[in-house]
């Protein structure tokens, strides 16, 4: 459970409480995908803030209008996974705004292949072999047609076969 | 039951099955073509075999304690600082609602 903090002024608001809540159970799946994105801790987390601050202001009317049931917990899984979902496409909209020609510096051997395929192609691929989306929620994460998506899953999947492949040459990276 | 596949869609289908995009109602066919055969066993092992080596390709990075709470109380200052209600009394309102004319004839 979330543990207010001490330093913010604390009074009762039910959905600054349950969204906090939400957040707490969302963070980790967060900041996996934006270190996919930017492949760094610090970057990563001042990501999920700043994209959460633009969906805050952008849907503050919804938010503050949205009445959330604490005994429904229907109610709450499917607002929980809406949140994700939109939170995911902000921080990708974000990124491709900050980091887009950025180069990851990687120490991590197996992950070099990974980051230096692009934006849109990590997104798709970490959310459909890590996160076991179906091309369908990344259809509807990213507003891309089932076309695009599919490609960038199978572009990304050939470069990552191919750095195998290599490997299994014994030869250096595909990329 | 008799399967007839090519040897291609054979394989298509147990690459998407190793990969999760088979339909579930093909899922017992791609079954019977790897219990019955031995090539295609070997072909189904290799894409599970090349399937472990992309996930440890992919960094699926984890919060640690002391960057989780940071990462929540940044979230709960913006909670806290953009979502305050704008508390209007209920007479205003409706004051507001009956100031405003239903329709404008402009002529």
């Amino acid at each position: 459970m979330f543990a207010y903090p001490v330093e913010i002024p604390y009074y009762f608001n039910m959905k600054q409480f349950q969204l906090n809540n939400l957040l707490d159970e969302l963070s980790q799946p967060l900041f996996g995908f934006s270190y996919a994105l930017c492949g760094d801790r610090e970057q990563a987390q001042k990501l999920i803030v700043d994209a959460y601050t633009v969906y805050i202001v952008r849907e503050k009317r919804f938010i503050s209008g949205k009445e959330l049931d604490s005994q429904n917990i229907k109610e709450r899984r499917d607002f929980k996974k809406y949140l994700y979902k939109e939170l995911l496409g902000e921080i990708l909209e974000l990124a491709l705004k900050r980091l887009t020609g950025h180069r990851v510096d990687t120490e991590v051997e197996e992950h070099k292949c990974f980051f230096t395929m692009g934006l849109f192609s990590r997104a798709v691929f970490y959310l459909k072999e890590i996160k076991g989306f179906t091309i369908e929620d990344i259809q509807e994460v990213f507003g891309l047609e089932r076309h695009r998506a599919l490609e960038f899953y199978y572009n990304a999947r050939q470069a990552m076969v191919g750095d195998i492949e290599s490997l299994y040459r014994g030869g250096t990276h595909a990329n | 039951m008799q399967i007839n596949l090519t040897d291609k869609t054979k394989r298509q289908m147990i690459a998407s099955f190793v990969n999760g995009t088979l339909k579930s109602k093909d899922i017992s066919i791609v079954e019977q073509i790897v219990g019955n055969d031995p090539v295609y066993q070997s072909f189904y092992q290799r894409k599970v075999q090349e399937r472990e080596f992309i996930l440890e390709m992919i960094p699926d990075a984890k919060l640690k304690l002391d960057e989780k709470a940071t990462l929540l109380k940044d979230i709960a200052g913006v909670n806290s600082d953009l979502l305050v209600e704008d508390i209007i009394p209920w007479k205003e309102r409706v004051k507001e609602f009956l100031d405003k004319p239903v329709f404008t004839i402009k002529f």
